[in-house]
């Protein structure tokens, strides 16, 4: 990162890293493979358009719309493209129901397999060794470290996403939200919900 | 290949650290190297498979140092290098060179060209990766036993499921055997999600009816009563 840029007689070196993605990128654009264009571009799309509001609204559609609910666990690409969204890593995209008794959540044990399309690039927790390694065999410890603890009487079903199928969780509507609005009901829909390492839950009124 | 990759019933990672701050890159250089990756496919440099397999075979001291994005780029930096798109000498010189000049040099920009915008259209239409192939052997419900394979390439099987029994939850279709795939070559095969009770994964650490679902392909599975082999 430039946080030194300005002092121009004594620039610290960039990390070795870095310089190797430097010398990796020129080198690739003067064999015209890459173009810097196309890199800013796609960074901005992933830094800016493609997150987890679009899975908010899928969400939120499926809970005042019962149809497009039966569709989206159906097929979960083509539902999500009645909301125009698509893209890649949402080709194939498999919606599995929380509901009162089960719990499903998501991992990818061998790399980092994640629904890009509707919640945009992984957090860092998510491609960690610690969530990947654990999320299998003990998903109730890992998941009370995030704050999520789940009844005796609640079975856990773990999606480890192995190939081209990438899975999402359709979290429960919570209690008391009859009155909210689909767009209401979206902005209350976490990441982190669909991931299934969290509820859903109302913020309480003061 | 059994590689330090497949971590999946490991449990000395330690705890989770659930926070984050929202941003997908924490340094201008690995945005970058996420987009490359995403560009050279693009491209016909490599496959996905190949880039799995390529950092797969990591040695796993090197694996565990480095950070996410620097295992992207260190798998890129290889297979550019054995694809012949550029040398490894090319690769340092032009790096000491980066490394000689100071932190905060601006990156390459502008040029327009129609690559950006092709890349933008995949990345809002995706790349559907299912094939036309053979006719499912396995069903739902059918009782099926992941092979005890252990290849010395690319596979998509976790260790943690070798050997054991599941129940075919569902058919997706055919996809590329990324075995195959990893070495240039299509070969479609069903797709199936294999649903395995925690408890047979698992003994006693696992909790009776807590399942654990994986993808596997059809050549990862033989039907339970088959003999072992």
């Amino acid at each position: 990162m430039a946080e030194h840029h300005g002092h121009d007689h004594h620039p610290e070196p960039p990390s070795a890293v870095e310089a190797r993605a430097r010398a990796l990128e020129s080198l690739l654009i003067e064999k015209n493979l890459v173009t810097a264009d196309a890199i800013d571009r796609i960074v901005e799309a992933y830094e800016s358009d493609i997150g987890p509001l679009n899975g908010a609204r899928v969400v939120a559609r499926a809970w005042v719309d019962p149809e497009f609910k039966r569709r989206l666990l159906a097929d979960g690409t083509a539902a999500i493209r009645e909301l125009g969204i698509s893209g890649l890593r949402g080709e194939h995209l498999v919606v599995v129901e929380n509901r009162p008794g089960v719990h499903n959540v998501i991992v990818c044990t061998l790399c980092s397999c994640y629904p890009w399309a509707v919640l945009g690039l992984p957090p860092a927790w998510y491609k960690s060794a610690a969530y990947r390694s654990r999320m299998v065999i003990n998903p109730r410890e890992v998941l009370a470290e995030f704050g999520l603890h789940l009844d005796e009487g609640t079975r856990v079903e773990v999606w480890d996403s192995s190939a081209e199928t990438r899975y999402m969780v359709l979290p429960e509507r919570p209690p008391g939200t009859e009155h909210l609005s689909e767009e209401e009901l979206a902005a209350l829909v976490t990441r982190d919900a669909m991931v299934g390492v969290a509820r859903v839950e109302v913020p309480a009124r003061t | 290949m059994n590689g330090i990759h497949d971590v999946g019933g490991m449990q000395t990672f330690g705890p989770v650290d659930p926070h984050d701050d929202g941003h997908p890159f924490h340094a201008d250089w690995e945005g970058r190297v996420f987009a490359i990756s995403l560009i050279l496919p693009a491209q016909g440099v490599y496959n996905l498979n190949e880039f799995r397999d390529r950092r797969e075979r990591i040695p796993p001291p090197e694996f565990l140092r480095r950070s996410y994005f620097d295992l992207w780029l260190t798998s890129m930096e290889a297979l550019v290098v054995e694809k012949g798109v550029v040398t490894r000498e090319e690769l340092e010189a032009r790096a000491r060179e980066a490394g000689a000049r100071g932190a905060g040099t601006p990156w390459a920009s502008g040029d327009g060209g129609c690559l950006a915008e092709r890349m933008l259209g995949i990345i809002r239409e995706g790349v559907p990766a299912g094939r036309e192939g053979p006719a499912p052997r396995f069903h739902p419900g059918d009782r099926v036993r992941a092979r005890n394979l252990h290849p010395p390439g690319h596979i998509r099987m976790p260790r943690y499921v070798r050997g054991k029994v599941g129940v075919v939850d569902r058919c997706h279709g055919c996809f590329d055997l990324p075995d195959a795939s990893a070495r240039g070559r299509d070969l479609p095969q069903p797709l199936y999600t294999v649903r395995f009770e925690a408890v047979d994964l698992w003994g006693d650490q696992g909790r009776a009816g807590d399942g654990v679902r994986v993808d596997l392909w059809e050549s990862y599975l033989e039907p339970e009563e088959e003999p072992r082999g």
